[in-house]
């Protein structure tokens, strides 16, 4: 369905069979294929790159999937399914909440004199 | 879609998901957190990795949805679905979707323009319970609307 044309050994009738129910609920619910056809999720053991992974949408809102692909460049360590990158044209009120420290981002120089400003407070040991 | 948000709001304008199988790896699902540097709001993962007390990791910035039946004991059945939430929505604009199955977390986002349920399938190529549940669901959602 979904899957490259050129991977002839996955359509067999089994395996067609086995999809009726899946199509079969996408169909009725009137659900779209949203990551485009031919694009495979996968690179197995064998090399082969196959499409196990997949996005639907409801025919509705189709029109607001403005990205929907994947990221074989950033496959990561340990998986062998490529990510899937979906943007939704979707508004919401962004949250309140003020963001956490990034500690990467410390200025050295600046927080060692006040660190240093700030040991002197503390008595000596006594 | 419109966007019907006064500009002076503070807004996210778009959804961006990361969709991910990690395979239960930890090594993975370390390099996923790691990996996305702010770029996402929702990261939708497919057989996670769970530690000794049956929970995942994430750092505080992630609330960590699980499906319905997490924490039920079934025998064979481990949780495959999960979907984490970035901190910048803000709690009163989700709500879980409840939905009988590990493989399924779905949840519901709240806009000024509408709703838009998100629905994280693992569905298992040995058998059809999870679509089965998932046609339930959506007959069940189509009746009471």
């Amino acid at each position: 369905m979904w899957d490259d044309d050129s991977n002839v050994g996955l359509f067999t009738r089994a395996n067609l069979d086995a999809a009726e129910e899946l199509i079969e609920l996408v169909a009725n619910q009137g659900m779209e294929m949203v990551l485009p056809k031919g694009i495979p999720t996968i690179k197995n053991v064998q090399g082969n790159h196959t499409r196990p992974d997949n996005v639907f949408c409801s025919g509705e809102i189709v029109d607001w999937v403005m990205q929907c692909t994947t990221l074989p460049g950033e496959t990561l360590p340990k998986a062998d399914h490529f990510p899937i990158h979906t943007t939704v044209d979707f508004s919401m009120k962004q949250s309140e909440r003020s963001p956490g420290f990034n500690y990467r981002a410390i200025e050295w120089g600046d927080f060692l004199v006040e660190l240093i400003k700030n040991l002197d407070k503390i008595p000596q040991p006594q | 879609m419109p966007c019907n948000m006064p500009e002076e709001t503070r807004g996210i304008m778009k959804v961006r998901i990361w969709q991910q199988n990690v395979q239960k790896s930890l090594i993975a699902t370390h390099a996923l957190l790691n990996g996305l540097k702010d770029e996402y709001d929702l990261v939708c993962i497919q057989e996670p990795h769970f530690d000794f007390r049956g929970m995942t990791r994430a750092m505080g910035v992630w609330t960590v949805v699980y499906p319905s039946n997490h924490a039920e004991e079934q025998e064979g059945e481990m949780t495959r679905s999960l979907i984490l939430i970035h901190g910048r929505i803000s709690s009163d604009l989700w709500t879980q979707i409840n939905i009988a199955s590990k493989d399924v977390t779905a949840i519901r986002l709240e806009g000024p323009d509408g709703q838009l349920n998100i629905y994280n399938v693992y569905n298992d190529c040995t058998h059809s319970w999870t679509i089965q549940t998932l046609r339930t669901h959506f007959e069940q959602r189509n009746r009471e609307a």
